[in-house]
Parts: structure tokens; sequence; C-alpha cells
């Protein structure tokens, strides 16, 4: 497949804006200012792109949310979601460190067809690189004429804010982030009313994945149809960047079509298992919020949104963890737990007493206090925790909680009944 | 007007009503925390939680507004599974020291822990811990692990004085309410975050330990303390104000009171040594009530009328006033009736009000009807200094509390100059330094009466206290004093309203029988009035917002 969003990344100074230019970037910003804003919308409902940030929301659908005429007083607003901190997901970072330019071009081509005055790109606060990478960026963008005042002559405005988070996962909720943009406490709104109502500085604004960004300049110069040419099928289009994680030889970030096959990502991509003499065990397809996948669930499942919902878990970010079968799946989830106990902003009482509730009983059967009973309680707290918070932080601690446990059940009895692990034990 | 259905009862219910007031405004209870009728949307205690048909999942009922043909159910068992599982969580780290909690008795969380909780617990780690005593001002104190980081207490603060003093500080389980360095709670409301924290995380030091909640008698209210007038409860026991609470009264106060109000009790109580006591006649050969009141009803009835002059209070009650009126215009018919003014500080948007007596309109609408109205006092200060004054009757600026330090009306010197001077007080003043003959009247909280707030809302106040000192309630002084000058008795306190409405014509239409327990009632022709003490800005968009239904 012909590489879109990480094309040029292994020469020489890709994040410059000399290289990134000779490899094209910009030319889709050109081509699209002058543009129907209306067709260039309408263009993206046609490429099928759907949100890389995880909920797989329809990019082209929901620029169409925003006001067709913005007021002075009410401007319209795009954001960036470069707060990546799922934990398994690095997949933003290649762009932000690499091709910042090809960001920045999608960036101002989104903000053009939804009539924008000024975007802003929320980095999280662990991306020093990335951070200092797209500042200088932003100002050889904006030297070039792509962002700011009349750019490309075309009289509009529109300037770029970097902003860096200050390292809270909460903050890459579209809401939190609003919240933490404006220099408050990043704690997720009560919705409605929605961002493309009232979002940042309770204007009409419209966030979006990194990736998500990065896909609209070959949707402009390419036109839609070759971008819904690439994929399994026209619900799940596109390039898709993989950050495999995990026992595999070779993990790391890869650019390929939506809807490769699992294990041919663990296989051929990713050059098999660490070691060739364990078993793959368990598959996280999309980030560690999202339902784990029983080494048998991960035969012959393409990894799109909708092959791996079908499958009972979510696509997710596409940070694809491999487990292998010397992996304490109670230790995991245990410290999978903690990292939802110390990120919950402790709003919603379910998720502010559960997340810690969770941790508390799973570290307690890590360290060989388990009591029967346990594993009954786990899962209806869990089940009492979703779908009842603000955001679905609560979700995304309950839904690992219930899978493995549900998943890996002999694994936690064998804990519970004998104090210690049965992987370790075998 | 959206037609919808709650628990299979067809509603029809005001435009824009979230589910939560529509459910109330019909009787049907759906319990909350975060939610307060004066303070914007937080939805984060989640125990409203409601199923809506159609929605794919459960939705709050405090931030759900209503549509057409909405399908609501706040009973079924998975909303009653959603509570009992909200009130699990909330309970987990909850410290459960109802024994010692001063909210004991009157916490939401005890209320719904019984209504929609479980008896037994699942949870059997180590609880976490945290400050149980850290002072956020000088009248709130915080406990760490009682609090369900409601964040009432934070919009409180935002939203009505503006100060936002309060923050949530730390993530997660680790939350905690505080304050910025510098910048302690200490605004002129502070302590109604107290009121509304649903649970015992905010204390008000004086009233911590000092009493369970259901040993006090709630007895209706007026504040004394300015022109407001706030609608109050008084917490007592043992004949003794334990606490002030305020109480809803949406034409007046809402469900707020300030600071100075809330203490006004215990500056009574803690400067109950200077009190007044007993009658003083001019001599000491007059000993006892008796005496003193027969000296000065002599020396009221032998007076030359046109050098007597008679000085009102806007502090006394509409019956004290009333009855200090017919004196003045019967047994002393021609002396001249001054009001005095007892001002401090500004108006602010809120509540205070620069005006610091509670019955300035009562008093004025009395002392027009009954005297051709009341003269300024800048005109009786100058009779005095000339020597124009053989006797002054004066009911006296510490009849609802300690003056302390205020400017006095009237100075020493202009006093000094006075014949004779009749006083009635509470507290002591330059004027009851000066009055040859005195009378102890019982203050605020010991006596019952009306009062008419700067806005024209009538409302009665219960005797709260039986007077312990030797002092009587001013009414009864005067109608003492009645009896001896005039060939009628004076009626009864409780029939004197009626005849106050026979009177002024202002006052013609209020239904006294019901006043106590209502929130009171307006004056005729003072709806302009009324409309003047709504207030503006930041207060009047929060109380729109209060106003939904």
């Amino acid at each position: 497949m012909e590489k879109i969003l990480t094309s040029f990344i292994d020469v020489e100074a890709p994040h410059t804006i000399e290289v990134a230019r000779a490899h094209g970037v910009y030319d889709g910003l050109k081509k699209s200012i002058g543009m129907d804003r209306d067709e260039l919308i309408a263009s993206f409902k046609a490429s099928g792109l759907r949100g890389r940030g995880g909920a797989g929301f329809p990019c082209g659908v929901k620029m169409s949310f925003m006001p067709k005429d913005p007021s002075p007083q009410r401007p319209s607003y795009l954001i960036c979601n470069a707060d990546e901190s799922e934990p398994g997901t690095f997949k933003d970072r290649v762009i932000l460190e690499k091709n910042p330019h090809l960001l920045i071009e999608g960036m101002m081509i989104s903000s053009y067809a939804m009539r924008c005055s000024c975007a802003f790109l929320y980095i999280r606060g662990e991306y020093g690189h990335a951070a200092r990478v797209l500042f200088e960026a932003v100002e050889e963008a904006r030297k070039a004429g792509f962002v700011g005042k009349n750019i490309l002559g075309s009289g509009w405005d529109c300037d770029l804010v970097v902003h860096r988070g200050a390292a809270a996962y909460i903050c890459g909720e579209e809401t939190a982030l609003m919240d933490s943009l404006e220099g408050g406490r990043g704690n997720p709104r009560l919705k409605p009313p929605f961002p493309a109502q009232a979002g940042l500085y309770g204007c009409p604004t419209t966030i979006n994945n990194v990736e998500t960004l990065s896909c609209l300049p070959y949707i402009v110069e390419h036109g839609p149809e070759a971008f819904a040419a690439i994929g399994r099928n026209e619900r799940n289009t596109g390039p898709k960047l993989f950050a495999v994680s995990g026992h595999v030889k070779t993990p790391g970030v890869f650019e390929l079509p939506m809807g490769i096959p699992l294990m041919e990502l663990i296989e051929d991509v990713c050059g098999g298992m660490l070691r060739p003499d364990k078993k793959l065990k368990a598959v996280i397809p999309g980030g560690s919020s999202v339902p784990v996948l029983r080494a048998e669930e991960c035969q012959d499942l393409p990894l799109d949104f909708d092959a791996v919902a079908e499958r009972g878990s979510m696509f997710g970010s596409a940070a694809v963890m491999v487990m292998d079968e010397t992996t304490d799946m109670v230790k995991v989830l245990a410290r999978i737990s903690h990292f939802y106990a110390h990120e919950s902003c402790g709003q919603c009482t379910p998720c502010r007493e559960g997340t810690p509730w969770l941790e508390k009983v799973l570290q307690r059967i890590a360290r060989g206090g388990g009591r029967e009973g346990d594993l009954a309680l786990l899962d209806d707290m869990a089940a009492r925790m979703m779908g009842t918070t603000i955001c679905p932080l609560a979700d995304a601690a309950a839904m690992p909680v219930r899978s493995f446990v549900e998943k890996f059940r002999e694994e936690f009895e064998y804990y519970i009944k004998h104090g210690r692990s049965m992987v370790s034990a075998g | 007007m959206p037609t919808i259905t709650i628990n299979g009862r067809e509603l029809t219910v005001p435009d824009g009503s979230t589910v939560l007031q529509a459910a109330h405004a019909n009787g049907i209870d759906i319990p909350h925390f975060c939610y307060h009728e004066g303070l914007s949307v937080a939805g984060n205690c989640r125990i409203c939680l409601v199923e809506i048909e159609k929605f794919p999942k459960p939705a709050i009922a405090c931030n759900t507004v209503v549509s057409e043909g909405m399908v609501i159910s706040t009973e079924s068992e998975k909303v009653q599974d959603l509570r009992r599982g909200v009130m699990e969580f909330l309970l987990v780290n909850h410290p459960l020291d109802c024994p010692i909690c001063d909210q004991a008795g009157e916490c939401t969380l005890q209320q719904y822990s019984y209504q929609h909780g479980s008896s037994l617990t699942r949870f059997e780690e180590e609880k976490e811990h945290g400050p149980k005593r850290r002072e956020l001002g000088p009248h709130v104190l915080y406990d760490w692990e009682r609090c369900i980081k409601c964040t009432r207490c934070i919009r409180f603060c935002e939203e009505l004085p503006g100060t936002g003093e309060l923050g949530l500080f730390l993530r997660g389980v680790r939350s905690e309410i505080g304050t910025f360095p510098g910048r302690p709670l200490d605004n002129p409301y502070s302590g109604n975050v107290v009121d509304i924290c649903p649970v015992g995380a905010l204390t008000l030091p004086e009233f911590r330990f000092r009493s369970r909640v259901w040993f006090l008698t709630d007895v209706p209210s007026v504040c004394a303390g300015c022109s407001r007038g706030c609608s109050i409860n008084l917490g007592v026991l043992r004949n003794e104000i334990y606490r002030i609470t305020p109480r809803t009264n949406h034409a007046v106060n809402r469900w707020w009171i300030c600071d100075e109000g809330r203490f006004w009790a215990r500056k009574i109580r803690e400067q109950g040594e200077t009190r007044l006591q007993g009658a003083r006649g001019s001599s000491d050969q007059v000993v006892g009530w008796s005496a003193a009141l027969d000296e000065a009803a002599a020396v009221l009835s032998s007076a030359k009328k046109r050098r007597v002059r008679v000085l009102a209070s806007p502090r006394a009650t509409l019956e004290e006033t009333w009855l200090l009126a017919k004196l003045a215009s019967g047994p002393l018919e021609g002396a001249k009736v001054h009001l005095p003014r007892h001002e401090r500080g500004e108006d602010d948007e809120i509540l205070i009000r620069k005006d610091k007596a509670a019955n300035r309109l009562g008093a004025e609408l009395i002392l027009e009807s009954l005297c051709g109205g009341a003269q300024d006092v800048a005109e009786l200060e100058e009779a005095l200094l000339n020597g124009e004054v053989d006797l002054l009757v004066a009911l006296g600026p510490g009849l609802a509390g300690p003056v302390d330090g205020e400017k006095a009306p009237l100075s020493a010197k202009a006093l000094a100059r006075a014949g004779q001077i009749v006083a009635i007080d509470a507290f002591p003043s330059a004027l009851s330094e000066a009055a040859s003959i005195r009378f102890a009247a019982s203050s605020w909280g010991e006596s019952s009466g009306s009062v008419i707030n700067f806005a024209g809302r009538v409302q009665q106040m219960e005797s709260a206290l039986t007077p312990q000192g030797d002092h009587r309630p001013a009414y009864m002084i005067l109608a003492e004093l009645y009896d001896r000058l005039s060939a009628e008795p004076a009626p009864a306190p409780a029939m004197v309203a009626r005849s106050i409405s026979g009177d002024v014509a202002a006052l013609a239409g209020i239904n006294w029988v019901d006043l106590p327990a209502s929130a009171g009632q307006d004056a005729e022709g003072f709806d302009a009035a009324v409309q003047a003490c709504r207030p503006t800005g930041a207060a009047a968009k929060m109380i729109a917002a209060g106003w939904k239904l």
C-alpha cells in the first residue's frame, strides 16, 4: 500500500517545511482554498473517514454540525486532540514528531472547511520533543503563509496555537481538554451542550484526532474515492496507524490499510511472537480500555471498527497489545486498574469511588489475599460503573475488568484459591 | 408546555423544565446530592439517574430537559439498582461516623442510605483517610473523609458572592475541597456552604459538637440585622439559640442568609452581661416596674405636649410602633414624632442592606397613617440643643441587639439638654445612659411581632426564648404606659394586627392569621418596591436559573 501518513518519515529531517513541501505537503491546502466549503465537507463524508481517536465517528458528519455562518462574537474553533494517552497508544507521536506539516495542513484544511478563525493543537505534557517540533513547524508554516493572516492570499485568517497539557489522561476527553485549554481544571463537561453548540470558550468547536486530520490532505488531493478504495469495506476506509507493543519481535507503529487481519499484523508485519516457543495468549486490540481477546478470538479478525466490535471488543485507537502465555493476566489487570484509579478526575461518584475500589480488590488478589466472592463483586461493581458517569472513563476502567475476569476466569480463581499465579506455577 | 409521563402519570410541565424539576413540582421525589435549585447544575453525584424511553443509557434527571412525549421511569428495578450502586460507592470511603457527626439527623447521605441503600457493605479494603478538621475560613471547617465532592460549596462561592474562594484540588478519590494560598473562605455569605453541604463535611465551629440537631426546635423568625429581613429558623434548645439557619423564602432571601445574621444570636449571647435590666425611675425612691411605670405615666401626662418629642425606632416591631404611635397621637397628641436611621456600609447586590433596621418601612407606614409622618432626627437634635424639649419618649437603638459602637442618632450633648427622657431599650446606648426613666426591654428572639422589609414584605416572628433577665417585651411596657394614660386598655399583642390593618391602608389586605406559617405577604402597593429588591447581575442570573419552575 502507498503510505499516506508516514510516506517520508525515514528521510533526513522530515519535520522541516522544506522536506515536507518537497514531498507534496501543503498541496492539498492550496487546492482546497477557494473550493466550496460544503463540497469539501461532503467529500470528507464520501471518503468514509472515521475518527481515529477511538470512537470512529464519521469525520465529515462531525464537521457538518458546525455553523455555516459563525459570527465574530461566537467564532468557530477547531481543536486537534494530541493528548494521546491511552496506555498502549503511541501512533500519533509519529506524525507529531516526524510529519508535523501534514498535520498542520490537515488542520488548516479542516479549519477552512468549517470556517474556523483559530485552531488549537492540544498536546500531552509528556510529549516534550513533539511539542518543540510543532512549535517550530507552526512558525515555519506561518512564515510560508499557510497559517495566520490572509492564508495563501485568500483573505481568510486562521491562527494555530499549540498548547501543552499538564499530563492528565482525562484531558484527552474532549470537553475536559477544552477546560484545560481554557486554563481550568480538566473535568469532562456535561452534555448537552455538545461541542459543536458550545465548546471551547462557549463557542462552536470541533475536536479531532491527529491521525484523522492528517488524512484530510490526501482526500483533497486524490479525491474521496481514492481514500475509500483503501481498507476493507466502505465503512472502514483509508490508511490506519497501528501501534503494536508487547510480545512481538518488532513492535512499533505501522501504517497499513484499515482491516488488516490481526494475525497478519502479528506474524508478518511484526515478525511473529517475541519468543517463538511461547504461544499467543491474549491481545488487547485498541488500547488498555477495550475488552481483551483470547488467542482463539484473534484468528481471522480484520482490524477495523466494525469487525473488532463484532468480536465483542473495540478497535479504539488501534493500540494492539500482544501477550504470550507467560503473561500473568491478574497482574496485567491490576496494573490497568491502577492506571484508571490514578487518572479518574473524581467528579462522578461511580468512577471516583469505583476505580480505586476495583484496584484495591485486584491488588489484594494479586498479593495472594483473594477471597471467595471477589470475582462476582468485581463484575457487579464494573457493571454499575458502566454508562453511569459524565464521560466514558468509568467504562474504560470497567470494560477490561469484566472481560479479563470473564475470559481468564481460571487464572483469577487460581489466584484466589492458591494465593499465587497459575502462570508462574506452570 | 410539553406533556410527559413519569411512572405512568401523565403530566404537563413548563417548557425548559428538567426532569428533576418536573418530578419535584409534581410530588415525585428523585434523590439528589449535587443539585441545588439555587445553583448551576454539576451533574456529578449520579444519584438522580433515571430511565427515559428511547435513551440509550440512564440519564441524570437534573440536566435532562423534558421534551414532548418523554416517558420517564424513576422507580424501575434498574433505577433502584443504580441508586443502590451509587449509594454503595458513596459509602465506600465514607467514615460512617454518624454518631459524632453534626449533620446526623439532617444528612442527605443518611436519608438516602435508609431509603435507597443497603444495610450491608461489600467493601473490605482499607478506607481512604484524610484531614478531619481543616479550616477553610473563620466560619467553616472541612472534613475530607465525609465529603462526597458534590461541589455545591464551590459553586455557591462562585455564583452567589462571586468570590470563588473554594476549588477542587487533586484528582480522583484524593480530590478535596480547598482554598487558594492566602485566600481563605471569608465572604459575607460563607456560612451558607455549611447549610447546603448535603453531608457533614462542612461544619460551623460555633455549632460543632454542641447539640444533636433533633433536639433543636426550629422557631420561624425574621433576622433583625438589616432591612432585608431574611426569613430564618432559630434552632432552640433549653432556652438557648444554638444556631440560625435560613428559611427558604423566594420573596425575601431565597435559600441564603449572610454571616452577620447567622451569628446574630451569638452576638446577643456574648454581650448578655451588658444588657439592661429592670425598670429604673428618676430617683432611688422609685423601686420596681409598677412604680417606675407610674412615674413615667405621670411625667407623660403632665408634660406640655408641644414640648414633648417621641423617638420611634425602625428596629421596633409593627405592634410596638403602632402602640407608640397611639400614645403619640392620643395622650401625647401634639408631640412631634421622629424616626432615626441606622446605616452602615452599602447595599450589596445579594441580600445585605445598608439600612440596619428590620422594620423601617413598617415604622414609616404606621407613623404616616397615625401621626402624619415622622420627622428627621436632625431636627430633634437641634430642638434638644436649643432646649426646646421638656420630655423625650424614646424606643432605643438597642432593641434588636447590641449597638456595637454604631453612630448614635442623637449626640450625648443634645440628650443632656432634654428635660426628661423616658426610654425603652434592651442594650445600652447613649440614649439609655441619658434616660431619667428607663425600662429594660426584651431583645430579639424573646418577643414576637411583625416587621415589614424594605420591599414591602410583611413577616411575623415567633418568640423563641423565654426572657430570663428582669426585662419585659417592649410592647408590654408600652401597653402598661398606655393603660395608665388612656381610657381604653391597649389591645393584647395578638389582637393588635387587626387594628393595624384598620389604621394603615397599605396593610388592609394582610392575612395575619397565615403569616407565621407562610413566607410572609406583600403589603399592597409595594409591587414596585418588591421589583426593586430583585438583585441584578450575577446573582440575578443565578436566581433566574433557580426560578425556572
